[in-house]
């Protein structure tokens, strides 16, 4: 294995057995890397298998079959969550306790001692924006202040592998801001991260690679560049020419007729020219827009083939 | 160290829970109220205040038990499988921390919580029998029989050793109850989980009914075998009570601290042994 | 986990099971006797008890709160005492024993209970059917609690002494009462048993004319009222309370037993050992000058041959007879020549009794007879045993007929009317049987018999002579009177 891989997954799967016998494959066969330093999104619809792949790589769940390393170990194993650490959907944690509290309790599971806690503890208070509401209940704590305090719990290690499931769910527009600044940064301290979210723009504006699950199985892994194609022009002509609009069709993916107006979606680049070559005299431009295809298009794309 | 801490927050955890509160309030709420019981036995041939003790202490030791039931069978139920619906153990487990160090700590916290309650409870038992008895002093019982009698009466001591071995022991006894039902949390639903510790409880407390099935006429082999297994494999709750040897200690048939101690020997291997099957199970416990 | 790991933990399983049976083999049997010294529990609760018991009783006495449903049961018992209501005691006496059986009051106050509170409307006699059952409720409650004195005094005392003037019996069970202290039922502490046991062995040794040993407990009991004094003195306020009181106690009894086995007797080192212990009490003044007249006769006696007291022969001239005053309502009288005041003049007791001196003192009208002996009957079926009960069962044959009572001697005549004729009383005085033994008898053995009568006649009766029912056979070594009348039921009904 390379060492500069973070996780390495082959042949990845995880099979549940209800207690009638039933199987349902939730993992089937995933294989990807994460490179050391690289923000890498996985993503996927409800029940596609996120979850289980996470709770696998950090040894929450038991593979069927297939291998996970994380960091050089096996998943689960000891050492690696020393370096490791997770963020969950939603974090829950003991109401009784106060912010200050449950950092402290997570920093006596790394075993640090009494004045290494009390220091990390307010460092990381301060550096979540919570500092003075370190001393107030959780119960007390709105959810983006919950939020936080996990942000918080996941870098009490100084973790190399970060492990993000929604970080950014629920959050207004400045907390989802910082929470990326937050990842970015991350990034740039050379941390490598795991982020799930359903938040796509997130995931294509901070990510490096994108995986993507659908019905258990990884059905895209690349950078953007690599999966998102360079989308399409829409040439609008003032027609009403059916022979004219015949003879373009063939060299477009898609037509439309609105009154008057005929809209012709091109993909290449060239034939956007021969369009606009047959149309010269015959018809009047009306408009000629290229639109480039973004992460949510192609994640309803491959969400709708995997219906069919 | 992780043991400890993960103990420590079980405690705080488990001592906020309104039901444990609930019981253990209106348990402490009728010890202190049973001091107002009084028996004025006018045909009793002994000391008027000697009743009205023996009342206070058989209540107050049963009402330990009885809410000690209860809150073993409440808090064993749901300790570990809140962890799990509050998704507060997915935090804990992907830190360094080994299974067997979570079980561990979950087991020492219930153990911590059950001797914070049982001693709150036995500190009031303790206390509203020292109140008892300083009420004795300033009582003098027209009804004795002789002088004597009433001199006797004026110099109860203050202090029954008793009720401490008496307090120990339905810690003890508790302390394996929780223990059970906490390892068949692991493989049990709450609902399910909570009657099987009930149902624990019952036959381990009527072990001598289940011997004299075992050993009931016309009793084919097979039946002996299970009703010995359940005999020799359920812990003998029944040894750990014995109101009738702390109440009358004129009747005492063997030492009490070393019976006592023993019980806690055997209590601390039954602990130990769900313990150590807990872990065995949650070592391949999916989370 | 690696394998190797899980092995060893399944390893430690195994372990760990084997310890706790090893563990298990010292506390089995120290529970075995915690719960078999309550036998009667291991034997199951009886059936149809366990019925009348209301349910949430029932679930309480399983939970661990049979204390506290035995003590409420008890409460009950108090109550239908007040009421009168005497025959619902006795299944709350059974279930509470048994819910209980180391409660000791609940034994005591249970017998006490059988033995003395069923009587009749008539004559306030109790119902002795009961006796039986009272004493294997005691001797149950003394199984159950074999290490504390309490009981066993009662069932000596209470029961065999002063319910069946059995003093052989009560002597028994006293004696062992001397052999165990008692724990503060409070707090556990053990405590001496009270001195006053100590001094009751004394006194049923002397009524069973056990002189010697009756003299040897007397400074055993004085020996152990001095240890206990000195106790106290170490730990002031303790539970083994005694005072200068008790000490004096043992003294002057002491001093009374060796006086009178000088002067019933003639034995004058036995009188001049009293007459040392005597003098050495200084109050209260008239034993002091009583001690002093005692004093006087001995120095008259000593070298001289002297028989004692109870040398001179005492005709009783016992006479008994009885009639039927209505059905079921018998009268029993006659005389006894037990005693004339004249007997004491000369006497060596007179030194220190005063008894016939007081009787001249006593007014212008001189009182001929020292009264108060007792004349005792017992009317019975012709072939009824007592039966000794192995367990407590209360369950009486009601078809028998038993009754017993005393009659007072006044004046040298004694006579009573025993009403069993009431209406209320049918339960109780079924005279189902065809024939009925009535028997009138005196005995100087009667715990109740006066000190003065026994100056006279001595411990054992040694003076009693009578010409028609003179009794040496009964109790070998004692002279009674008695005289048996074999009654018909048409004689009594």
């Amino acid at each position: 294995m390379n060492v500069a891989e973070a996780i390495v997954v082959e042949g990845l799967c995880k099979e549940y057995r209800s207690r009638l016998g039933d199987r349902m494959l939730a993992v089937n066969n995933v294989s990807f890397t994460v490179n050391e330093g690289e923000i890498f999104g996985f993503i996927g619809p409800n029940g596609a298998g996120k979850t289980t792949t996470i709770k696998t790589l950090l040894g929450l769940l038991f593979p069927t079959s297939g291998k996970a390393i994380v960091l050089g170990r096996p998943a689960g194993d000891i050492e690696a969550k020393e370096r490791i650490s997770y963020l969950p959907e939603s974090p829950y944690f003991y109401e009784h306790m106060t912010g200050a509290e449950v950092l402290d309790f997570y920093c006596q599971l790394f075993r640090m001692d009494k004045v290494a806690r009390r220091k990390k503890v307010g460092e990381l208070l301060e550096r979540v924006g919570l500092g003075k509401d370190g001393r107030r209940a959780l119960r007390q704590y709105s959810k983006g202040m919950l939020q936080r305090v996990g942000i918080a719990q996941a870098l009490i290690n100084d973790p190399d592998l970060l492990f993000f499931d929604e970080p950014t769910s629920g959050l207004d527009p400045i907390a989802h801001k910082d929470i990326q600044d937050l990842i970015l940064s991350l990034r740039d301290q050379g941390k490598t991260v795991f982020l799930s979210s359903h938040q796509l723009s997130d995931v294509e504006h901070v990510c490096n690679r994108v995986a993507i699950i659908n019905r258990g199985e990884l059905v895209r892994l690349g950078t953007m560049d690599e999966l998102l194609h360079a989308g399409r022009t829409i040439i609008t002509l003032a027609c009403a020419n059916e022979q004219l609009i015949e003879q373009i069709k063939p060299l477009t993916a898609h037509f439309a007729q609105d009154g008057d107006l005929a809209k012709f979606y091109v993909e290449a680049e060239d034939d956007v020219h021969k369009v606009l070559e047959i149309a010269r005299g015959k018809a009047s431009l009306v408009s000629v827009v290229p639109q480039k295809q973004t992460l949510e298009d192609l994640f309803v794309e491959i969400v709708r083939e995997g219906r069919k | 160290m992780i043991i400890w801490a993960i103990a420590k927050t079980t405690v705080g955890d488990a001592l906020r829970r309104k039901v444990l509160q609930v019981f253990l309030v209106v348990a402490i709420g009728l010890i202190v109220l049973s001091l107002s019981f009084s028996q004025t036995l006018s045909f009793s041939s002994q000391r008027g205040i000697s009743a009205d003790l023996m009342l206070l202490k058989s209540f107050g030791l049963g009402m330990m038990a009885l809410a000690g039931i209860f809150i073993s069978l409440i808090l064993g139920v749901s300790l570990i499988p809140q962890e799990f619906e509050r998704r507060t153990i997915y935090t804990i487990l992907a830190k360094p921390v080994k299974r067997y160090e979570f079980i561990a700590g979950k087991f020492l916290g219930a153990l911590l919580t059950l001797a914070i309650t049982t001693g709150l409870m036995g500190i009031t038992f303790i206390a509203t029998i020292v109140a008892k008895t300083i009420g004795a002093h300033n009582i003098v019982d027209v009804k004795s029989v002789s002088a004597l009698q009433a001199k006797a009466d004026s110099q109860i001591a203050f202090f029954d050793v008793n009720m401490i071995w008496g307090v120990a022991l339905v810690y003890l006894q508790f302390m394996v109850l929780s223990s059970i039902v906490l390892l068949f949390s692991l493989i049990f639903t709450t609902t399910v989980n909570f009657f099987m510790g009930a149902a624990v409880y019952v036959v381990g407390f009527m072990s001598t009914v289940v011997t004299s099935l075992g050993g009931a006429e016309g009793a084919n082999s097979f039946q002996r075998a299970f009703f010995k297994t359940i005999y020799y494999v359920l812990p003998r709750f029944d040894q750990f009570n014995i109101p009738n040897q702390l109440l009358h200690p004129e009747a005492q048939v063997t030492n009490m601290a070393s019976y006592t101690g023993l019980m806690a020997l055997y209590g601390l291997l039954y602990t130990l042994l769900a313990l150590v099957a807990a872990i065995l199970i949650f070592e391949r416990k999916e989370v | 986990m690696a394998e190797g790991k899980r092995k060893g933990l399944i390893a430690l399983l195994v372990v760990i099971v084997v310890a706790i049976v090893a563990v298990q083999l010292p506390i089995v049997p120290r529970y075995n006797k915690i719960a078999g010294s309550g036998k009667n529990k291991s034997e199951g609760a009886p059936g149809d008890l366990m019925v009348q018991l209301p349910g949430q009783f029932m679930i309480a006495s399983f939970t661990g709160f049979e204390q506290v449903v035995a003590g409420a049961l008890w409460i009950r018992a108090d109550d239908f005492f007040h009421r009168g209501e005497y025959q619902a005691i006795v299944p709350i006496v059974r279930m509470v024993t048994w819910l209980d059986p180391h409660n000791i009051d609940v034994y005591i106050t249970g017998a006490w209970h059988l033995d003395y509170n069923f009587v009749d409307e008539a004559n306030a006699l109790s119902d002795k059917r009961y006796i039986p059952v009272s004493i294997a409720l005691m001797k149950e409650g003394i199984k159950n609690n074999p290490n504390v004195w309490d009981l066993y005094f009662e069932l000596g005392w209470t029961h065999y002494c002063k319910k069946m003037n059995d003093n052989a019996q009560a002597l028994e069970w006293i004696s062992k009462a001397c052999e165990h202290d008692g724990v503060d039922p409070n707090t556990g502490q053990k405590i001496r048993r009270y001195d006053f046991v100590d001094r009751m062995k004394a006194h049923m040794l002397e009524k069973c004319g056990r002189f010697d040993e009756a003299i040897a407990q007397w400074e055993k009991a004085r020996a152990i009222t001095v240890k206990a004094m000195e106790a106290n003195k170490r730990k002031p306020g303790s539970a083994e309370y005694v005072d200068q009181g008790s000490l004096d106690l043992c003294d002057r009894n002491l001093s009374l037993l060796l006086m009178r086995l000088g002067w019933r007797y003639g034995n004058m080192d036995y009188y001049r050992r009293g007459l040392e212990i005597a003098e050495t009490l200084k109050s209260p003044a008239d034993w002091v000058a009583a001690t002093r007249a005692a004093r006087k006769d001995y120095e008259s006696r000593v070298g001289k041959q002297w028989a004692g007291d109870t040398a001179k022969p005492l005709n009783t001239a016992f006479q008994v007879s009885w009639l039927r005053a209505a059905p079921q309502v018998l009268i029993i009288s006659g005389k006894l020549n037990l005693i004339q005041a004249s007997e004491y003049k000369g006497l060596a007791s007179e030194s220190f009794t005063h008894w016939y001196a007081t009787n001249e003192a006593s007014g212008a009208r001189r009182e001929a007879w020292r009264n108060g002996c007792r004349v005792y009957w017992r009317l019975e079926d012709y072939d009824y045993q007592m039966p000794t009960l192995e367990t407590v069962d209360w369950k009486i044959d009601r078809s028998r007929t038993v009754a017993w009572g005393d009659i007072y001697v006044g004046d040298g005549k004694f006579s009573t009317k025993i009403d069993m004729g009431d209406q209320r009383d049918k339960e109780m005085y079924p005279f189902a049987a065809g024939k009925y033994k009535l028997t009138v008898w005196v005995t100087p053995e009667d715990p109740g018999m006066p000190d003065y009568v026994q100056d006279r006649v001595g411990w054992k009766g040694e003076a009693i002579t009578d010409p028609n029912y003179l009794d040496t056979k009964a109790h070998p070594g004692f002279k009674m009177l008695k005289k048996e009348f074999i009654l018909r039921r048409s004689d009594i009904i």
